[in-house]
């Protein structure tokens, strides 16, 4: 309630403060950029319900982000947003926690602010961030470095974050319910994500960039979620999921941009993942941008993604489990899939002194199909609207 | 700790090859400065990252179900 409480102060502070940074001769600039997602999915392996069940959601989700160049050496940036979801599986989590109030909604809100200051070549940043919904809270902060040269030509860049999040142990059949003969949890639940994150991107010529990045990520504590339900062998006895106290995650990223001529400019990205609960992927993105007559400079895209996942070890259909194995999942987001995601694009970007809707510097809107091989499908929409002062 | 160490050895060795790339002039950016040649991805593809986060488990730690939260019923 604190944060969302913050957030609609921050907003009417910026809706208030728009207007007097317009009229004041700042050192610097303010980027200020609205976004908001629709997102629907349905399917038929909720692992709430045990691997069965119906996964229908809607998520809502305005952000508002904003960058403030102070001068040459400072920079302050935030983001703060709220996702506003419905789903039936909430509604099931939320009837058993209590009767006479049912709601099938839930909401969780965050918000992160950075400050960064140029030293030279080199940035170095400080974030902190929070968010929360109703079953945990985390906090996070992380520290950031790059460094351009080469004519900036090249850049490298290194990042460390943490978050600290607290869980409510809210099981399958209540709080702390875990199944039939099982202990009782209680209270909540630890757990701390560390990521480190190292870049690379360098200019391979006049119409070529490209990047490599590497992500390395440490969890430990309690990586189950509490009230996902695993079918035992027969059918009837239902237990909560179980799963390792860490894990540790590793990927690789490629991207590669192309100019074959000033109006077509090809994307192209291919991800490897790696962790030790089994699971390792491939991920490629691809977009072809192509530039419409306009003065300003105006794409259309087409956005295609194929995804595909190894299971993890704990892993397994409704009704395998003896009960008597140490860790236990019926999660399809941890099962063997692959995923196909098609959509479309279109972006605007003002030039300087250009204005188009009024002060409207920039736009953008996607729309994108999610099919994932066990059946899951689902599409999201989204927009951002950007102004510069 | 051999798992991280191919990944990162692998980071290296593709550093060094980038270095030694062709360097541009400032005067010869056009191309590069057109708005789909910037390496990240547009503002309004946060949220198909997070919807990807929460329904494949092989995505990183940060900003999905790992980091806290749920948006995965």
């Amino acid at each position: 309630m604190q944060l969302r409480t913050v957030f609609v102060a921050l907003v009417l502070t910026l809706v208030v403060a728009l207007p007097a940074f317009t009229q004041t001769d700042l050192e610097g600039s303010l980027d200020v950029d609205i976004l908001f997602s629709y997102y629907d999915q349905d399917g038929d392996h909720s692992p709430v319900t045990g691997g069965i069940g119906s996964e229908a959601l809607q998520v809502v989700s305005p952000v508002v982000v904003i960058g403030w160049r102070m001068n040459e050496k400072w920079t302050l940036s935030a983001d703060i947003g709220v996702d506003q979801m419905s789903s039936a599986s909430i509604g099931a989590i939320q009837m058993e926690l209590s009767s006479a109030s049912i709601p099938d909604g839930d909401t969780r809100t965050f918000g992160n602010f950075r400050a960064g200051r140029k030293f030279g070549n080199q940035t170095l940043g400080f974030t902190v961030g929070a968010a929360k919904e109703y079953d945990y809270q985390s906090i996070s902060y992380g520290l950031d470095w790059a460094m351009t040269f080469n004519q900036e030509n090249t850049a490298v860049s290194a990042a460390v974050r943490r978050y600290d999040d607290a869980i409510d142990l809210i099981g399958i059949d209540g709080y702390g319910y875990q199944g039939e003969g099982l202990p009782t949890t209680t209270g909540t639940g630890d757990r701390t994500t560390t990521d480190l994150f190292f870049s690379i991107s360098q200019t391979l010529g006049r119409k070529t960039a490209a990047s490599i990045e590497l992500l390395l990520s440490q969890q430990e504590g309690y990586l189950a979620t509490p009230f996902h339900e695993v079918i035992l062998a027969g059918g009837d006895a239902r237990i909560a999921e179980r799963l390792p106290d860490s894990r540790d995650r590793q990927s690789i990223s490629l991207k590669l941009n192309h100019s074959f001529t000033d109006r077509i400019v090809q994307r192209v990205g291919y991800r490897f993942y790696d962790d030790d609960w089994g699971v390792n992927a491939h991920t490629i993105d691809l977009e072809t941008h192509f530039r419409l007559s306009s003065a300003r400079q105006m794409w259309v895209y087409p956005i295609l993604r194929y995804h595909t996942q190894s299971a993890a070890d704990w892993f397994g259909l409704p009704g395998t489990f003896s009960g008597e194995e140490a860790y236990l999942s019926s999660d399809w987001d941890i099962a063997e899939t692959s995923t196909d995601k098609f959509g479309i694009g279109w972006s605007v970007n003002s030039l300087p002194g250009q204005e188009w809707f009024g002060q409207l510097d920039r736009f953008e809107v996607r729309g994108t199909m999610y099919d994932r091989d066990d059946g899951l499908s689902g599409f999201t929409t989204s927009f951002g609207f950007g102004w510069t002062f | 700790m051999k798992r991280r160490t191919i990944p990162i050895l692998i980071l290296m060795v593709l550093a060094l090859g980038l270095g030694g790339c062709a360097s541009v002039q400032p005067w010869e950016r056009g191309a590069l400065s057109l708005e789909p040649m910037k390496l990240e991805d547009c503002r309004a593809h946060r949220f198909e990252r997070s919807t990807e986060g929460y329904r494949e488990g092989a995505i990183g730690g940060s900003g999905a179900k790992g980091a806290g939260g749920c948006g995965c019923s």
